[in-house]
């Protein structure tokens, strides 16, 4: 494994460690000579102060709530004969293919102080004046905790499908109820994916932009993203100094997270044979729980996916939902006259392949290194793969520019090219592989290795016999998660994409930019309807629809 | 022999030349090669602009990086810091930011002949950076919901949240804004100081305030009018009013970048913006012109019949900073 662990060490060299060492020494200097006074300022402003408690204490509950939705989810889908629960997991993976930007504005035109949700129970109840604000930190955590839940369902989903069917069952045959089974035998046997999942959650919450600067900014609630968002355009004074130093800032929940992490470790009883367990019948009162969350579900998801379907179908801002103000004429500009939605199309394709491919690639050598090696450098490699991902897009954008302008390597140009966007891309997803896959390593038991070594097998075939197969699940997630994230990657792209690099999240991202609101509404439509079209083409495929997803489902009982 | 008869086929060459090529821009050799162009410009919009240039001079083209006014300058400066500067020429932003980066060296003076059609206010006098069209800042309302107010003074009286902003800490186009009106004796700091007062609300940008507008979640909005009144073309609910202060305008300048690897495509591009044609091509696209040749389009008033509020440039670049700490302060963001 060396010599591949050493070629994975200097990819995340140019990938990771490079650019954050480039904005570690932008924090450290002021007019190009080594200073403090950034690390002052950030000591002495209040703002700053202020800004990191808001946004610790937005990401720490919208994680507990994703957390939660995800489990239920989770296990709704994966483990009980719920109808409509194919449907369920879908609704919610969609907010994964819908820039930040783009579902927020969805939400204010559903929920908003004059969105239809609200205009309508204004009218049912006979009530004046706005019934709740979404512009509050309220409505900040109800967002972050939707766009990050599709993230903790699917490295939730990769670890229930592993679970041990004996286990459980050696339980329920002891007495224990169904209650008991999941307090002292599931989520103990969860928490290494448990973990992962909390841990891409929160960073991803804290990261965030597009949410916050729909909502904080009017709210005026101050938090880091828009923060750095504001010192980045400063661009007079010490504005990019000063952002490095902030982005400092959100390195430090993620040394927190992770010493948290490392210290949950070496779970077994992840069922080595790969059966999945049996499916808990609900018995009549599933159509119960069935429709109260489709009723949710109509509530987060389906709502907002309308308003936003809505918006792409209108003439224009501000008019009735009326038959006389609907036209496709925002999809068939899209679709027709925006020259490069195709080219972007094709490049937003290859990005998110590779990148879903590339990165998953690394991070089962760097997860089997991590699980088995124990060095302690190696904690440090996974501090810098966390980081890019924690950052909001902008600042590790600019710090790829730093680095790749003059290009590190003599002779080998990247800047300008779809090299350097899928450098990025690996840069900021890689996390998203490496916490499922670093799960899954962690509850495989050695002794499958041991074994497999004893028997004769060299490294390869007991990776490719013994070890594949069972990390599987998890690689599938990690993929799916890398690939729907960066095929509509936003802020990266917003300022690494040059002229024939084109992909889509810059398209939605220009559309937003120029006042295109219908435009881009109409693109984010096209790009859910295709996630749908994928989900509904596999379920149609296969009777075994949780492919999808990662997950082994196994036939109906019952 | 062969030196001598490539000087012959030179002083041919710089005979000839002028004659067969010089139809369009005589005089000149045309410029050829790769323009590489930053701007902030809506992505149709750009792609509109580069065409027309292009079709001017085939020979050129033209690669655009587009993005936010916010991305592109931090990018812009990010490559010029690194001594490598990407693009030729910048076509972004306010008269203030280029201030800015003409303070830093970072862009190359070029005077355009065609400058003389244009007034002086709205180019640098060194020749550093030249407007291209005029961006008002001006009043949007909802037709449904609200009356037409007609001037500053009175939307600082709309009281319960009913009006939205940009603020200037995300939009430079409102960093600009605040400069110019808390200089204003009319107006000033109290005019803030009372629209907080009401508890005006704040917006990232431009957009969302056309947006809110629109949709009726306030009745009315500060923003630049050729997105209010393009929203008011489709069908939205809103209308514009010049107030009778006056306006702020904004010019999206064009300057060329310091060391720009085609220097005689950059000034080529610089030329034809300026050009009663490059005009033309902004009023199709939907802008302001600022030439006076050249006819606003419809629903825009006559640039003579703007009042105008301003400031010199290089003081409000100075003073952008602190502006924006002190409103930020005001409203407690």
């Amino acid at each position: 494994m060396a010599p591949w662990l050493m070629g994975v060490a200097v990819l995340l060299a140019f990938t990771h460690g490079y650019p954050l060492l480039m904005l570690m020494q932008r924090a450290l200097s002021r007019e190009g000579r080594i200073s403090l006074e950034n690390i002052h300022w950030l000591l002495e402003t209040s703002r700053v102060h202020l800004a990191l408690r808001h946004s610790l204490w937005v990401s720490a509950v919208s994680t507990g709530l994703a957390l939660m939705g995800g489990l239920v989810l989770a296990v709704i889908t994966t483990q009980t004969d719920l109808p409509g629960r194919g449907i369920l997991r879908v609704l919610f993976l969609s907010p994964l293919v819908i820039p930040p930007q783009v579902l927020a504005l969805a939400w204010i035109q559903w929920a908003g102080p004059v969105g239809y949700l609200q205009q309508g129970l204004r009218l049912a109840l006979g009530r004046q004046g706005a019934l709740w604000s979404l512009y509050t930190p309220g409505g900040i955590i109800l967002l972050l905790s939707l766009f990050t839940l599709p993230i903790v369902y699917l490295t939730l989903v990769s670890g229930l499908s592993r679970l041990q069917k004996q286990t459980e069952e050696a339980a329920r045959l002891d007495g224990a109820n169904l209650l008991q089974v999941w307090l002292y035998v599931t989520l103990p046997l969860l928490r290494p994916y448990i973990g992962a999942a909390a841990v891409l959650a929160f960073l991803g919450a804290l990261g965030n932009f597009g949410i916050p600067a729909l909502l904080a900014i009017p709210g005026r609630y101050t938090t880091l993203p828009t923060l750095l968002y504001q010192e980045v355009i400063n661009f007079s004074g010490d504005g990019f100094g000063r952002s490095a130093a902030l982005a400092v800032l959100f390195g430090l929940p993620a040394i927190l997270f992770l010493g948290l992490q490392q210290r949950g470790r070496g779970q077994e009883g992840l069922d080595p044979s790969h059966e999945p367990p049996e499916r808990y019948r609900l018995g009549w009162e599933r159509w119960w729980w069935s429709g109260i969350l489709m009723g949710l579900t109509l509530l987060v998801i389906v709502g907002p996916l309308l308003a936003m379907a809505s918006t792409a179908l209108l003439r224009a801002y501000g008019l009735p939902l009326l038959w006389s103000n609907l036209t496709l004429e925002h999809f068939r500009f899209v679709i027709f006259d925006l020259e490069r939605a195709r080219r972007a199309t094709v490049h937003s394709l290859g990005l998110a392949s590779g990148s879903a491919v590339l990165s998953s690639c690394i991070a089962v050598i760097l997860g089997y290194a991590l699980t088995r090696l124990k060095m302690p450098l190696l904690l440090v490699l996974s501090l810098i793969v966390d980081l890019p991902y924690a950052l909001p897009g902008i600042i590790f954008a600019l710090s790829l520019i730093l680095v790749w302008l003059p290009s590190p390597l003599p002779g080998l140009t990247l800047y300008g090219t779809l090299w350097l966007i899928l450098i990025a891309y690996l840069g900021r997803f890689l996390a998203f592989s490496l916490q499922p896959i670093q799960a899954a390593w962690r509850s495989l038991d050695t002794s499958l290795e041991e074994a497999a070594n004893i028997d004769g097998a060299n490294l390869i075939q007991s990776f490719r016999y013994i070890l594949l197969p069972l990390l599987t699940p998890a690689l599938a997630a990690a993929m799916l998660l890398v690939f729907l994230q960066s095929f509509a990657e936003l802020t990266l792209s917003a300022l690494l994409v040059g002229s024939g690099t084109e992909t889509l999240g810059w398209l939605v991202f220009g559309l937003q930019q120029g006042g295109y609101t219908h435009q881009a509404a109409a693109l984010s439509t096209l790009l859910v309807l295709t996630l749908f079209a994928v989900a509904a083409g596999i379920h149609w495929l296969k009777p075994n629809s949780a492919k999808l997803s990662g997950v082994e489902e196994p036939p109906r009982v019952g | 022999m062969r030196p001598l008869s490539f000087l012959a086929v030179l002083c041919g060459v710089a005979f000839v030349q002028p004659f067969v090529e010089g139809s369009l821009h005589p005089a000149l050799a045309q410029p050829s090669g790769t323009l590489r162009l930053y701007t902030s410009q809506p992505d149709a919009d750009a792609q509109q602009t580069a065409a027309a240039f292009q079709a001017a001079y085939p020979e050129i083209s033209v690669e655009i990086f587009r993005s936010g006014t916010e991305e592109v300058i931090s990018r812009f400066l990010l490559e010029a810091e690194a001594g490598a500067p990407q693009a030729d020429i910048l076509l972004i932003a306010d008269a203030p930011t280029f201030e800015l980066l003409k303070s830093r060296d970072l862009l190359e003076p070029y005077c355009s002949p065609e400058a003389e059609a244009i007034a002086p206010t709205y180019y640098d006098e060194d020749c550093h950076y030249f407007g291209t069209k005029i961006l008002a800042t001006v009043i949007v309302y909802n037709t449904a919901l609200a009356e037409p107010i007609d001037s500053w003074a009175a939307l600082a009286e709309v009281p319960d949240a009913q009006v939205v902003m940009p603020s200037p800490t995300y939009s430079g186009a409102a960093a600009y804004n605040l400069g110019v009106i808390t200089r204003n004796p009319a107006l000033g700091w109290s005019w803030y100081e009372a629209l907080k007062d009401n508890n005006a609300v704040l917006v990232q940008g431009n957009g969302a305030v056309v947006r809110n507008v629109a949709a009726g979640e306030q009745s009315y909005g500060m923003v630049v009018d050729f997105l209010a009144i393009r929203n008011r073309n489709e069908g939205s609910p809103v209308d514009v009013i010049y107030p009778r202060e006056g306006v702020p305008l904004i010019t999206e300048p064009v300057g060329i970048v310091k060391g720009a690897a085609n220097l005689e495509a950059a000034q080529a591009f610089v030329d034809f913006l300026l050009s009663q044609e490059g005009q033309q091509v902004a009023v199709d696209i939907g802008y302001m012109p600022l030439r006076e040749d050249v006819t606003p389009p419809e629903g825009f008033p006559a640039l003579s019949e703007l009042t105008v509020l301003s400031a010199p440039a290089a003081e409000l670049a100075e003073t952008r900073e602190a502006d924006k700490a002190r409103f930020s302060e005001l409203f407690g963001e």
